[in-house]
């Protein structure tokens, strides 16, 4: 029984618009993208490179010339051979940067390219409507294969032309993004089994997300691209035999043929690119083509589709992260490797954050590693739940356009993709203060015991990942007051309500109680050693943190919403505040909807009273920084996408003004992404490699502030390497170490001074660095040179 | 027949907010005011000193209309229907007309013979040349009289019928505007206090899908009808509107009728009757369903003639021997039309500063401004919105704004004396491109885009991308006010009736 065979005795639970079409779809349409491309990368580099390139966009443009046929009755072939150039200009430029070698950049362009052919795959699922029950299933499961085929694709694009690290990122990503797509179809889904399958995707995801962890621990390629066919083939076959009752499809038999010629290295795959591009074709012309027509709201179906699609989309930006670990990073990787109790010892005694990051950092060094992106794996993949999540929370106020639009708006957002490629805190906060917030609408429409339960965990989670999410937590207790309030008044029985948060209230008391002391010390240890909260000046990042007023405020929103971008930008962008003020008045009697208040609240309390606090205090001004309310931000997004469906009325303008919102993304991600200038970026990795490469076995290093030490513990120059000044935390036997004593007993004949900036703005490690500068050069030394990166200096005196 | 007009789900007039929200938006609105202008007042701020002088006069005018507006929504309180007056009056129904298409008079003919609540005397008063009419109002058995002298306008036209009639009541209803059947019983009743001259009702448009502009100028009738008017109306301070009204003949007569010199007649025998001591009154439903401007061409002709007749009347208001807070209600609304030159002078200030350098405000950062300016812009709006119920709308603001030149232009006639002409306003919408109303506002959009690209080329630095951010601010409201008549809209309403040799034919 062929693929079509058996999907169409599958029941199907959607209706669609069929309109049987006499077009098919015309092979030779492909063309002009393979010459464009072609055409391009022979320019710029050799006719290997070009040929891939070229039948690489073949394939995807044939998989989205297929589809956008079925989508778009009216237009002609000659239009397609338009898109296909245009691809096939897109294309070239990807096949290009692979040529030239640059990896992360090959990622985004190819992914931008097969995140097109996804889309438009993904495309004709919207509508409803009356026809045949036999077009019906026909329309769906071409779209269902196609879905797969186009990851399929995808896969393929991206293996020809990246290193093991986006390849390893690639296989997590493929059978994560299809557990995600069951997942949260699952949640659209009234059938019984929808847990079941859910819990089947997810458990393959993972089963090949750690299968390919483990192959990148062993041999980087070669086992990438095995755990990558293994993974993908997997999970296709699962979702595929728990939708339709059937084992996989033929035609994966062929794709997985496909990707084992690739993971073995063969030369062949771009012929067998262009192979599965022409079977797609030649299969599309056996089948009657579709229209759909629009509906007001996306289908389930559909709105799974792209949360899928965008969740692939989250992944490649996640993992595309070219900047090494900053101060706060290395710190948490020195603690994580300590042993589970040292480590916890060591956070009562020395950090002011709570250990649930901490933990799962240990854990997952252990499992995946301690490279850059296995200590960065944790962030990327909360980072990329919380694309689902925006989804469905946004969907449960307002409704499913609203739930895209605000997932769309959570896979670019810059400050999104920054903590999910940061092995941090963050990314945690953003998703578990999300996952409150949908909680806590579910209990109020239904008050189910199970939202209750995950309300709760979640409350007690997020303080535990960070005590800013106090305000948070507290933000939602206020919802929850006001509803009470409301009940009461409109003499609706308020008091299960009332009992029901009483109760949670308690459980997160007792869960709290253990953090309790635990923070107390934190508190006062940091206090007295001058690293509490009231130690503005100490605080990595401060000098970029603008102080607690209006313009703080306002660069915290730009940073929100547009990330980090260098401070000319950042002034500029907020300078731009006037556009609040158009904003309010497009608002001007718009519909009050559901849920906007919630919102608010839930946004604007932690932002308020971290900002009144360090704005009275005005001294505590590394506070008032938009880490610390990140549970904001995906609320922040919701409200972005539910104002733009509120604002304008029209379909298309909306279109539009999404279009715009993403596009102003993107180009600030790649900006906060690509530019030296943001103040974000600490060049630890790139000092450190410089040292390494220009030191001899006898040099030294010397730093300052003492801070640096995790980060040349992590990053290890290869020589020996000692602090200007000592870290009070070692205690008073080490007091009188000077790291410039230690080069000129060592007699070592070259020392590089590294001056890491930014962290004291009283200008301490600038005078240590000076001083240390100064007394080599009393002892005959001079300097030879000077490397300047963002955020540390390395001098080379000899 | 149809008057599936007066059959639509219609806004309620009658709905007020939650009073204790509106106040507390109203006193923060009012510590938020005392808060900017403290900080505004602080001469050290100025920059240029005409400019600072003309930034105090547009905001100071701001302030008091704000204020008026928010003295007149404290006071907001339902104004409901009355019980029927019994026995059932004798009520002389006039509907003027002025060679207007007869598919918008004759639903209203329809609707206004089928009255309850008094014995109507429906009278067709027709100040034009149509013999269509004649036959219709014959056709239908409602009386029909025709000038032979056109003077005085809308004015002349009814103090005529006044004297070719003798009902104790008169009720006046536009041409375009279905009175609903339960009209009379619901205001015939405050007649019953003999002080009482005139009972007003909303006018309520029902044409809101057929063109944008018709959406937007209803936004701003809700806005007026609704807590402005109930507001007034509390304060014994609501004029006549000129339609869906009805009067005491008795009190028309002392004051000689409708006043013929004014292009706002309403207005100004609203003064007259006030000042003699009578009472109005104010009914807050919707009874009868009219029909709003539809082209930018109808709206500014419309608006034109209540600017030039409301300014031409506040030395009127200031002459008359009104109690303070009808003084104070009349010049308000009077100089609401004065707006326009608050929205000119604020846009030329980015012109100016990215042409020419100079501005109103210097030395003073970005904090200080913000942290003073956005609190009390946001609660202005915060008010506008809560006390209106949401009525008043974005485009309803961005169609004032975009035609702030019928402002302009109207004081202009005023100060030179200047006689306006009475236009009816157009009942039927035109499809096409209207260039010619919104000139104004195309030189003053032009005018912002070249100084935003000047000033960006010439100096990109964080101050003027701030003035180019209000370049853009002013530009979007002038552009989606002014949108319908750049582009012309399509969609035009079938006429209900043709006309066929001379006689109707559904």
């Amino acid at each position: 029984m062929s693929v079509i065979d058996h999907l169409r005795a599958a029941p199907l639970d959607v209706d669609f618009d069929v309109e049987p079409r006499s077009r098919n779809f015309a092979p030779w349409s492909i063309v002009p993208a393979g010459v464009v491309a072609l055409t391009i990368v022979a320019i710029r580099a050799d006719f290997g490179h070009a040929a891939m390139a070229a039948a690489l966009v073949m394939g995807i443009v044939g998989l989205s010339a297929v589809r956008l046929e079925m989508h778009v009755a009216a237009w002609r072939h000659f239009r397609l051979a338009l898109v296909g150039a245009g691809a096939g200009a897109l294309g070239g430029i990807g096949g290009l940067l692979a040529g030239n070698g640059s990896t992360s950049l090959t990622i985004v362009a190819q992914l931008a390219l097969g995140w097109t052919a996804f889309a438009l795959v993904a495309a004709p699922a919207r509508g409803s409507s009356r026809v045949d029950g036999g077009d019906r299933r026909m329309h769906a499961t071409r779209a269902f294969a196609s879905a797969a085929g186009a990851l399929v694709v995808v896969a393929a694009a991206l293996v020809s032309g990246v290193d093991h690290r986006g390849a390893a990122g690639l296989a997590i990503a493929l059978p994560v993004g299809l557990a995600l797509y069951s997942l949260v179809r699952s949640w659209e889904s009234d059938h019984s089994d929808s847990v079941g399958r859910a819990v089947t995707a997810v458990g393959a995801g993972v089963a090949a997300a750690v299968l390919a962890l483990m192959a990148v621990g062993a041999k980087p390629s070669a086992a990438v691209l095995a755990a990558l066919l293994l993974g993908t083939t997997a999970v296709l076959a699962i979702t595929s035999r728990v939708r339709s009752g059937h084992p996989m499809p033929k035609w994966l038999v062929g794709a997985t043929g496909i990707l084992a010629l690739i993971a073995a290295g063969a030369a062949p795959a771009p012929l067998a690119l262009v192979g599965f591009a022409a079977a797609v074709a030649l299969e599309s012309e056996r089948r009657p083509f579709v229209r759909t027509a629009p509906a007001r709201d996306p289908s389930s179906r559909t709105a799974v589709r792209v949360v899928g699609g965008l969740c692939v989309v989250a992944v490649a930006l996640r993992t595309w992260a070219p900047r090494g670990l900053w101060l706060d990073e290395a710190t948490g990787v020195h603690q994580a490797r300590l042993p589970f109790f040292e480590m916890i010892r060591q956070i009562y005694q020395q950090d002011n954050h709570p250990p649930l990051s901490h933990i799962l950092l240990w854990v997952d060094i252990r499992v995946v590693g301690d490279s850059e992106f296995a200590v960065r794996f944790p962030a990327l993949v909360l980072g990329v739940l919380l694309i689902p999540m925006l989804y469905v929370t946004a969907k449960e106020f307002f409704d499913r356009r609203v739930g895209i639009i605000a997932a769309a708006i959570g896979t670019v957002a810059p400050l999104a993709v920054w903590y999910g490629q940061e092995g941090r805190m963050y990314s945690q906060f953003m998703l578990l203060a999300l996952i409150t917030v949908w909680a806590q609408i579910r209990i109020m429409r239904t008050g189910g015991r199970t939202y209750w339960v995950i309300f709760t965990l979640g409350s007690v989670a997020l303080i535990y990942t960070q005590y800013f999410a106090v305000l948070h937590v507290g933000a939602t207790l206020l919802v929850f007051a006001i509803e009470i309030i409301r009940r009461h008044r409109a003499s609706r029985h308020a008091g299960p309500l009332l009992k029901q948060l009483t109760l949670s209230l308690s459980a997160q008391i007792v869960l709290l109680a253990p953090l309790a002391p635990y923070a107390l010390h934190q508190a006062i240890h940091n206090q007295q050693s001058g690293f509490g909260f009231s130690a503005g000046n100490l605080a990595a990042g401060s000098a970029v943190v603008p102080p607690p007023g209006i313009y703080g405020l306002l660069t915290n929103i730009q940073w929100a919403i547009f990330g980090y971008l260098p401070d000319q930008l950042t002034t500029r962008l907020v300078a731009l505040w006037p556009i609040g003020l158009l904003l309010l008045l497009l608002m001007l009697g718009r519909p009050r909807r559901h849920g906007n208040r919630s919102l608010l609240i839930i946004a604007a309390l932690p932002v308020l009273v971290i900002f009144g606090t360090s704005f009275i205090a005005a001294k505590s001004r590394s506070l008032a920084e938009v880490r610390y309310f990140a549970g904001a931000v995906p609320v922040v997004f919701i409200l972005l996408a539910a104002g733009v469906t509120t604002v304008v009325a029209s379909r298309r303008i909306q279109i539009a003004v999404v279009g715009v919102v993403l596009s102003t993304m993107l180009v600030a991600l790649v900006i906060q992404e690509t530019s030296t200038s943001n103040p974000r970026l600490y060049q630890y990795r790139e000092a450190v490699e410089r040292v390494r490469s220009e030191s001899g076995p006898n040099d030294r290093v010397i730093y300052a502030p003492f801070y640096l030490n995790y980060m040349l513990e992590y990053y290890n120059p290869g020589i020996p390497t000692t602090s200007i000044t000592p870290d009070p935390a070692e205690g008073p036997e080490v007091i009188h170490r000077n790291g410039v004593a230690d080069a000129l007993a060592a007699k070592a004949p070259h020392v590089f001074v590294l001056e890491g900036a930014s962290f004291a703005e009283s200008g301490a490690a600038n005078a240590d660095v000076t001083q240390a500068i100064h007394d080599l050069e009393a002892h005959g030394m001079s300097v030879k040179a000077q490397y300047r990166y963002a955020q540390i200096t390395v001098w080379e005196l000899g | 027949m149809s008057t599936s007009r007066s059959d639509r789900p219609i806004w309620d007039a009658s709905e007020i907010p939650e009073r204790r929200t509106v106040r507390v938006a109203i006193a923060l609105n009012l510590v938020l005011a005392a808060w900017y202008f403290k900080w505004l007042l602080n001469l050290d701020n100025a920059s240029n000193f005409v400019l600072y002088g003309l930034l105090i006069l547009a905001e100071v005018f701001n302030l008091v209309q704000g204020g008026s507006f928010w003295w007149t929504v404290w006071n907001d309180r339902k104004h409901p229907a009355t019980a029927p007056l019994l026995p059932p009056p004798t009520v002389d129904v006039f509907i003027p007309v002025y060679n207007e298409p007869l598919d918008i008079v004759a639903p209203t003919i329809a609707a206004a013979s089928k009255m309850r609540g008094a014995h109507v005397n429906v009278t067709l008063l027709d100040d034009g040349s149509s013999d269509i009419m004649e036959s219709f109002a014959a056709r239908s058995g409602i009386r029909y009289i025709r000038r032979t002298e056109h003077n005085g306008a809308k004015a002349g036209n009814i103090n005529n019928a006044l004297g070719l009639t003798s009902a104790p009541f008169v009720a006046v209803f536009d041409c375009d505007h279905v009175p609903k059947p339960e009209f009379m019983e619901s205001t015939m009743g405050h007649f019953a206090d003999q002080d009482v001259a005139f009972v007003q009702t909303p006018q309520y448009y029902s044409n809101t899908d057929e063109s944008p502009i018709a959406a937007a100028a209803a936004a701003q009738q809700e806005l007026f009808f609704g807590v402005i008017a109930r507001g007034k109306a509390t304060q014994g301070a609501m004029f006549c509107c000129g339609t869906n009204v009805v009067f005491r003949r008795a009190a028309l007569e002392q004051v000689g009728g409708f006043p013929e010199d004014s292009l706002t007649e309403d207005y100004a025998l609203s003064i007259e009757l006030h000042e003699q001591g009578w009472k109005s009154k104010y009914v807050s439903e919707v009874l009868a369903v009219g029909l709003a401007p539809e082209d930018m061409s109808s709206y500014v002709s419309q608006q034109r003639r209540w600017a030039q007749g409301c300014l031409g009347g506040i030395g009127r208001v200031l002459r008359s021997k009104l109690p303070l807070r009808q003084r104070i209600q009349y010049l308000t609304s009077a100089t609401y039309f004065l707006s326009g030159w608050t929205v000119m002078f604020y846009m030329s200030m980015p012109v100016l500063r990215l042409l020419f350098g100079i501005q109103p405000i210097g030395a003073v950062g970005t904090d200080d401004f913000i942290l003073h300016f956005a609190p009390y812009f946001a609660a202005s709006l915060t008010t506008v919105a809560v006390a209106s119920g949401g009525a008043f709308t974005f485009q309803a603001f961005a169609l004032s704004s975009a035609t702030f030149g019928v402002h302009v232009r109207s004081l202009g006639r005023v100060v030179f004396r200047r006689k306006g002409r009475f236009v009816v306003t157009p009942k039927h919408g035109s499809a096409g491109r209207q260039l010619r109303p919104v000139g104004f506002t195309i030189v003053y959009g032009s005018a912002l885009i070249i100084a935003m690209l000047v000033g960006l080329i010439r100096d990109p630095s964080p101050s003027t991308f701030n003035n180019v951010a209000y370049a853009g601010l002013h530009l979007v409201v002038l552009a989606c006010g002014a949108w319908p008549a750049l582009v012309g809209h399509k969609a035009m309403r079938p006429a209900l009736y043709k006309v066929e040799g001379g006689r109707a034919a559904a």
